[in-house]
C-alpha cells in the first residue's frame, strides 16, 4: 500500500506530498523528488508544472526519508510495481547523501528498475562518472533547462 | 783438541747441511766440522796409521780449518770484530777496515770506544759493561764515525766468543751497517706521520679494522673522541657498544659484505657516541688484501648523516601534512563551492520568477487600476522593481562564474596526468582548428611553425595552449589586425614554445600578477571570463614539470614561453 507507507513517514513539516487520494484514483507515474532543500524543491516542482508535466510529485526532504520511503524498515521493498515512479535524487543531502541510496537502489534485484535521475548543483566529473556506473538514468546539473525538461518528460511517459 | 768434536758428521756427508753452513755469514766455529776438507779419506779408515801419520793428518785438518775460519771471518758482509774487557780491538776483518775507513791491521790495538760518536759513546759503553757483567749478548744502535770523519748508523751487537768468559775474556763485536735500514725507516715512518697527518685531518670518523678480530689497527680522533684508543677494542664495541659483531638485516656488517663480495660496501647504521646518543651514520667499507689475495683489513669512513636523515624524515612529514592539507583544501573548496551555489540557484530561480510575476502584474495593472495608481505602479513596476532583479542577476551570474572558476582550480589539482610523447604539430593543430571561429570573426591571423615534440600529458597541454592562444585572440589592439604566432626549438633539454601576439600587451608592473587566481587586469572592458585562464595554464605546467614566462609590452603585445620536457 503506497498510502501506508508514505503515512508511516515522520512528516513533521508542511504538506511536502502533492496527493490526490487512494491507491486507486492515481493516474500516470508519480515522481518523487529526494532534495533537501525546500527552495529547489519549489523552483523544480514550477519548472515541472511550467513545462506541463502535472504528475503527481513526492517531496522526500532528506535521504532517510527516501530510503524509509523506498525500503521498510524490515529491509523489504514498500514500492508497488517500480513503473509507477521515477526519481529525481539530489547528491549533497543531510544522513545518506545520493550516491548511495543510488547504489541501495541499482543493487536491489525489486527496484533495479526504478527510474533515477540525478538532479544536482556538482558538475565534478568525478560524481557524474561514479552515478553513470552505478547506473543512473540521467544526470542533470541545476537548475533545470530545457533539456533535462525533455529527458523527465520522456522517462514519465515511458515509466 | 778434542777429537771426538771434530768428527760427528765427518763420515757422513751431508751435503744439504755442508750448503746451510757455507751460505752462512754468521757461521759460528762450531759449525766449521761440517767442511768436506776436514773428511778423512776413505781408505784411512780401512787400514790403520801410526801415530805420526795421525798427528800430520791432524795438522793438515787444522790448519784447513784455519783457512776456512779465516775465509768466513774476513769475507763476512759485516764487520767482525774481537775486543779485549778494554774495547781493545784484538782483531777485525776486512768488513771492519772498510766500515771504518782504515786498514784492518791498523785496528788492532786500537780502541773501539775511538769510533763511536760521542752522543753515542755513553750508550755503548752501558752496553759493553752489561754485556760484561752477564756475558749475554747485546745489541745497540750507534753513529759510527769513520777515520775519514764521516759517520754511518750501525748495529753494535757484542756477542761472547767461543768459549765465554773462561776462553779468555774475548769479546766477539758484531758491526753492522744500518744507514739504508735507517733511511728506510725514517722514510717509513715520515710516510706513517703523512698518513696519520692526512687521515687525522679527516672531520669523519675513520678506520682500519682487522677483519680476523674487529679490532681497530688505525682511527682518527673523529672516530674515538678524545679518548685514547684502546688497541684491543673492536668496531663494534666502540661503535655500537656491543659485545659481539653488528649482523642483522636493520644494521648488516659491512665487513661481512666485503668479504662476500670483495667489493667496497657501503650501509647505514646507528652509532652511539660515548654518551649514549645515536646518530645515523652512512660507513663506506673498502677492503685492503694481502699478498695472496685474502682480505686483511677494511677501511671504513663513517658520515654523520643524522642531520641528513632528520630533513628527510621532517620532508616526508610535511609532504604527508601538504598531501593531507591539499586534500583536505580541495574538498573544502569543493563543498564550499557546491554549498555556495545551492542558495545561488534559489536566488536566481526565485529572481526569475519575481521577473515573471512582475511582467503578470504590469499586465494586470495596465487593464485595471486607476490612472493614479498606475503611474506610482509603473514606477515600480518598469523601472525598480526590473532594475533590482537586474542587479540580483547579474550578481549571482558573478557568483556563479567565480564558484564554476574555483571547482575547476580545486579539480585540477586532484586530477590524473598521463605524461606522454606529443606531437605538438598536430595538437597545436587542433588547438587552432578549436578556436577558429573565434579567430575568424575578430579576423586574426594564426601561423603555427613546425614545432619540436614534448613529453607531456595531451589534455592538459590542449588546455594549455588553448588558454593562451584565446586570451590572444580575446585581449587584441583595437586599432590594427590581430597576428598571433606560435614557434618552438629545444633548448637544454626543454622543448619551448613561443605564443607571440600584438594586442594590448601587459605593463611590466602585472606580468607576473597575471597568473594569479581571479587577477584580471581589465575589469571592465567587457571580456568574457572569470581571470581563470592562465591561473590554470600556469597549474598544469606545475603538474607536469613544465614552466611559463612572459615577456610584454603594454600596448605592442605579449610574448609567452612555455617550457615543457622534451620528448
Amino acid at each position: 500500500m503506497i498510502c501506508g507507507g508514505l503515512k508511516s513517514l515522520p512528516y513533521n513539516s508542511e504538506v511536502r506530498i502533492e496527493w490526490k487520494g487512494e491507491q486507486g484514483m492515481v493516474k500516470g507515474v508519480t515522481i518523487l523528488i529526494s532534495e533537501d532543500d525546500r527552495g529547489h524543491f519549489v523552483l523544480m516542482k514550477h519548472c515541472l508544472r511550467d513545462a506541463g508535466i502535472d504528475n503527481e510529485i513526492v517531496w522526500l526532504c532528506d535521504g532517510q526519508e527516501t530510503l524509509d520511503f523506498l525500503f521498510t524498515h524490515d529491509g523489504q521493498p514498500n514500492l508497488p510495481p517500480v513503473d509507477k515512479y521515477i526519481l529525481l535524487l539530489d547528491i549533497r543531502m543531510p544522513k545518506i547523501d545520493g550516491i548511495e541510496i543510488l547504489a541501495d537502489i541499482k543493487k536491489d534485484e525489486r527496484l533495479d528498475h526504478l527510474p533515477v535521475v540525478i538532479v544536482t548543483s556538482s558538475d565534478n566529473p568525478d560524481n557524474i562518472r561514479r552515478c553513470r556506473e552505478l547506473g543512473c538514468d540521467g544526470y542533470i546539473v541545476k537548475p533545470l533547462d530545457e533539456e533535462a525538461i525533455a529527458m523527465i518528460e520522456r522517462l514519465t511517459a515511458v515509466a | 783438541m778434542n777429537k771426538s768434536r771434530l768428527k760427528p758428521w765427518g763420515s757422513k756427508s751431508d751435503p744439504a747441511r755442508c750448503k746451510v753452513a757455507k751460505n752462512a755469514p754468521h757461521v759460528a766455529p762450531c759449525c766449521l766440522e761440517v767442511s768436506d776438507s776436514v773428511k778423512k779419506p776413505e781408505s784411512s779408515l780401512e787400514e790403520p796409521l801410526t801415530p805420526a801419520e795421525e798427528i800430520t793428518g791432524l795438522r793438515r785438518e787444522l790448519e784447513g780449518l784455519r783457512k776456512k775460519y779465516c775465509d768466513f771471518f774476513d769475507l763476512a758482509p759485516v764487520g767482525l770484530l774481537t775486543l779485549d774487557k778494554d774495547m781493545t780491538i784484538l782483531s777485525a776483518n776486512q768488513m771492519s777496515g772498510q766500515l771504518l775507513f782504515v786498514d784492518r791491521t791498523r785496528l788492532i790495538g786500537r780502541n773501539f770506544a775511538e769510533f763511536v760518536s760521542a752522543n753515542d759513546r755513553r750508550k755503548f759503553v752501558l752496553n759493553f759493561d752489561e754485556f760484561l757483567r752477564t756475558w749475554r749478548r747485546q745489541s745497540c744502535e750507534l753513529r759510527i764515525k769513520r777515520a775519514d770523519s764521516a759517520d754511518f748508523w750501525a748495529r753494535a751487537t757484542l756477542v761472547p766468543k767461543l768459549g765465554g768468559k773462561k776462553a779468555g775474556g774475548h769479546i766477539r763485536l758484531v758491526v753492522v751497517d744500518i744507514t739504508q735500514q735507517r733511511k728506510a725507516e725514517v722514510e717509513a715512518r715520515r710516510q706513517g706521520d703523512f698518513l696519520r697527518t692526512v687521515i687525522e685531518s679527516l672531520p669523519h670518523p675513520f678506520y682500519v679494522i682487522n677483519v680476523d678480530d674487529f679490532t681497530i689497527a688505525m682511527a682518527n680522533s673523529a672516530a674515538y673522541g678524545a679518548d685514547t684508543l684502546n688497541p684491543e677494542i673492536t668496531c663494534y664495541a666502540l661503535t655500537h657498544h656491543k659485545e659481539n659483531p653488528c649482523d642483522c638485516l636493520q644494521y648488516p656488517c659491512p665487513i661481512k659484505i666485503i668479504r662476500e663480495t670483495h667489493k667496497p660496501a657501503t650501509v647505514e647504521h646507528v652509532h652511539y657516541d660515548k654518551n649514549g646518543d645515536a646518530k645515523v651514520f652512512e660507513v663506506h667499507g673498502y677492503p685492503i688484501f694481502d699478498e695472496s689475495g685474502r682480505l686483511k683489513q677494511v677501511i671504513e669512513y663513517n658520515f654523520d648523516i643524522t642531520a641528513r636523515k632528520h630533513a628527510e624524515l621532517e620532508r616526508e612529514r610535511l609532504m604527508t601534512t601538504l598531501e593531507a592539507k591539499n586534500k583536505e583544501l580541495q574538498s573544502i573548496v569543493y563543498v564550499a563551492s557546491h554549498d555556495l551555489k545551492s542558495p545561488l540557484i534559489n536566488i536566481k530561480g526565485f529572481a526569475d520568477e519575481l521577473t515573471q510575476h512582475c511582467r503578470k502584474l504590469q499586465e494586470i495593472c495596465r487593464k485595471s487600476i486607476t490612472d493614479e495608481v498606475k503611474d506610482e505602479t509603473t514606477q515600480l513596476l518598469d523601472e525598480s522593481i526590473p532594475q533590482a532583479l537586474e542587479f540580483i542577476n547579474a550578481g549571482t551570474g558573478k557568483i556563479n562564474v567565480l564558484i564554476n572558476g574555483l571547482l575547476e582550480v580545486s579539480r585540477l589539482g586532484a586530477a590524473e596526468m598521463h605524461i606522454e610523447h606529443l606531437d605538438m604539430d598536430k595538437l597545436m593543430h587542433d588547438v587552432v582548428e578549436g578556436l577558429r571561429f573565434e579567430a575568424n570573426k575578430r579576423r586574426v591571423s594564426i601561423t603555427v611553425d613546425r614545432l619540436p615534440a614534448c613529453m607531456g600529458d595531451r589534455a592538459g597541454t590542449n588546455q594549455i595552449f588553448t588558454n593562451l592562444l584565446n586570451n590572444a585572440i580575446k585581449y587584441l589592439h583595437a586599432r590594427r589586425k590581430g597576428r598571433i604566432s606560435v614557434t618552438g626549438r629545444v633548448e637544454n633539454g626543454n622543448s619551448v614554445y613561443r605564443v607571440q601576439d600584438n594586442g594590448i600587451g601587459i605593463a611590466p608592473q602585472y606580468c607576473d600578477r597575471i597568473f594569479e587566481i581571479f587577477h584580471r587586469l581589465e575589469p571592465r572592458n567587457g571580456v568574457d571570463g572569470e581571470g581563470l585562464g592562465l591561473t590554470i595554464v600556469g597549474r598544469i605546467l606545475d603538474r607536469q614539470q613544465g614552466s611559463i614566462r612572459v615577456e610584454s609590452e603594454s600596448g605592442k603585445g605579449s610574448r609567452f614561453f612555455v617550457s615543457l620536457p622534451a620528448a
